[in-house]
């Protein structure tokens, strides 16, 4: 990376160095696993079906 | 209501999971991700006029050979209600739908980024579920202009704002994994037609009657179910706080061990001034050419290339089929479709968690060095009949294709900063856009140049591969041209705070 100028310095001093930063709460990871159920069984699926209709090319008709 | 939405709401409190946000960008990417599997309406729609004899009537351009024909059948089905639709006046609606979406990410990503995820998202839902109902009501008085509105302009829009959506915040969530967090979400676009299509087979299965193929009540269940889902997915997004980070980590750039992850912000006014904005505009849109058109004419050239080998009759050429035959190697034909679709979505998870170790512009590399290989070995496995190969090449090439959609993200944000990825991610689906259209041309022209010529089933994509092969070397170079962004372009620390005001990156969470 090139040289940066001072102000682009404290641009990024104030950006990216100087945030909060936090362990997430043990109590929602119940409520992570449910938010990836109700999109992971419609995406199981639909990759299921996908995958009956490959096995065609997989292993022949 | 306009509280709810605004985006200082949304900015999470201590203790908020990240985890919790992949989720709400795939419900939001699964729903909008149906409009890759449109195509199984267009046979049902095909037919749905039935005249009194119980058969279908004609088509408005019955008996039309050459594409002037063809348009203006297309011209007369979009407000005659006496003659039914072809595959070519309802294909238009996938031009209408990258089309439209490349150019609302475009115009409006510079509002998401202000207004929030969240406003974004229910706007999406919105267009996208209304446009359906559009569409529904266009079917039920058999108007198509009622379906390119609907789903193709209005639910067009909601594509664009539904897609970038989450790519901003996801960034902003996972500093640490950019390119994993972004596939996650660009995954569920691919991954959309895979729920989509066969739910709205089980949905018209169920609403059809003798004179009606059940499609607008489809579209009117599947414009509920997925508003309801999409809902869910903009109420789930939290922004978090500026400069957010992961406990313990600290940024790849301050480290000095990486000279292509800027910690700076260019402005979104800036970035198109940029070469660095112009040479990933053109990597994309030769990446995504070479394999669009391509997957959009697998099966046909899965059936062409090796005929009756593919069904154990190894002898029967793909002109000398039988109606059995046909079907047989039509079967082989989806299986194959669906083989290709699965890896262009494992391709876009893999490939982005991939390119967080090895860096966006190796993997693009990858992409183009790779995928020049394959398009070369292609036609020598037609050639000797390795079939094996030949699907290999191509899953391969597959999974690089939605590789490049889904690491492109993170190569912009190591590229131009954050602050304005969602939207510089907006302005460079124009690529996708262009390549929508680029792809397929390129592709379906030469095949029937060659099938005018008289050239063997076997041999009519050769030439195709090897021009596919010279859009990746050529999308190589313009990787290799892709250098740091000079300081000039960056935002000062005053414009950044400007910026953070105006997005209301200050505002407490509630």
């Amino acid at each position: 990376m090139k040289q940066q100028t001072p102000s682009r310095e404290s641009a990024h001093a104030g950006g990216l160095e100087s945030g909060p930063e936090w362990h997430p709460d043990p109590s929602s990871w119940p409520l992570v696993a449910a938010s990836w159920l109700l999109v992971g069984i419609p995406l199981l699926w639909g990759i299921y079906t996908t995958f009956e209709k490959a096995k065609v090319m997989l292993f022949g008709a | 209501m306009a509280q709810l939405l605004s985006k200082e709401r949304i900015i999470a409190r201590p203790g908020f999971n990240r985890w919790l946000v992949p989720p709400a960008a795939l419900a939001i990417h699964l729903c909008i991700g149906m409009a890759y599997g449109f195509s199984v309406f267009w046979k049902p729609l095909g037919g749905a006029l039935v005249g009194a004899d119980g058969n279908a009537v004609p088509a408005c351009a019955a008996g039309a050979t050459t594409f002037a024909e063809k348009a203006s059948g297309t011209l007369k089905a979009l407000v005659a209600t006496d003659c039914n639709w072809t595959q070519f006046d309802l294909g238009w609606m996938y031009t209408l739908f990258f089309v439209v979406l490349g150019c609302s990410a475009a115009v409006w990503g510079g509002w998401l980024e202000r207004a929030g995820p969240r406003k974004a998202g229910l706007v999406s839902a919105v267009c996208w579920c209304g446009g359906l109902l559009v569409s529904a009501l266009g079917v039920y008085w058999h108007q198509l202009w009622m379906m390119w509105l609907g789903s193709g302009v209005i639910g067009g829009v909601g594509l664009g704002l539904g897609y970038i959506s989450p790519v901003s915040t996801l960034i902003k969530w996972f500093p640490d994994r950019r390119g994993m967090a972004t596939g996650m979400a660009i995954m569920g676009f691919g991954g959309g037609a895979m729920i989509g299509s066969p739910f709205a087979t089980l949905l018209m299965s169920h609403f059809k009657t003798p004179t009606d193929p059940g499609v607008w009540q489809t579209f009117v269940t599947m414009a509920v179910v997925y508003f309801v889902f999409m809902l869910g997915g903009a109420f789930g997004y939290r922004v978090p706080p500026p400069g957010w980070r992961p406990e313990g980590w600290r940024p790849v750039a301050s480290t000095g061990s990486n000279t292509m992850i800027t910690m700076h912000h260019v402005h979104l006014k800036n970035a198109h001034r940029t070469p660095q904005f112009w040479l990933l505009w053109l990597a994309l849109c030769l990446n995504v050419s070479a394999g669009i058109g391509i997957i959009g004419a697998a099966s046909p050239m899965l059936q062409e290339t090796f005929g009756g080998q593919l069904f154990g009759k190894p002898e029967v050429g793909f002109g000398q089929f039988t109606d059995t035959d046909k079907v047989a190697a039509a079967a082989v034909g989806a299986g194959f479709v669906g083989l290709i679709s699965l890896f262009n979505i494992f391709g876009r998870f893999l490939w982005a968690s991939f390119s967080d170790r090895l860096g966006r512009k190796r993997t693009y590399y990858t992409f183009f060095l790779l995928g020049t290989v394959l398009y070369v070995l292609a036609p020598f496995a037609a050639r000797g009949d390795h079939l094996a190969l030949f699907v290999a090449c191509f899953c391969i090439i597959a999974s690089m294709y939605g590789g490049g959609f889904s690491t492109i993200p993170a190569y912009l944000a190591d590229m131009f900063g954050t602050q304005f990825v969602g939207a510089i991610h907006g302005r460079i689906l124009t690529a996708w856009s262009t390549a929508g259209i680029l792809g397929p041309v390129v592709v379906n022209y030469i095949h029937d140049t060659r099938v005018a010529q008289g050239i063997a089933p076997e041999h009519l994509y050769d030439s195709t591969f090897y021009i596919l092969a010279a859009m990746l070397v050529l999308g190589f170079v313009a990787n290799m041209l892709v250098r740091p962004v000079a300081d000039r372009y960056f935002m000062t620390a005053a414009e950044l705070d400007a910026e953070r005001k105006l997005s209301h990156e200050t505002a407490n969470a509630k």
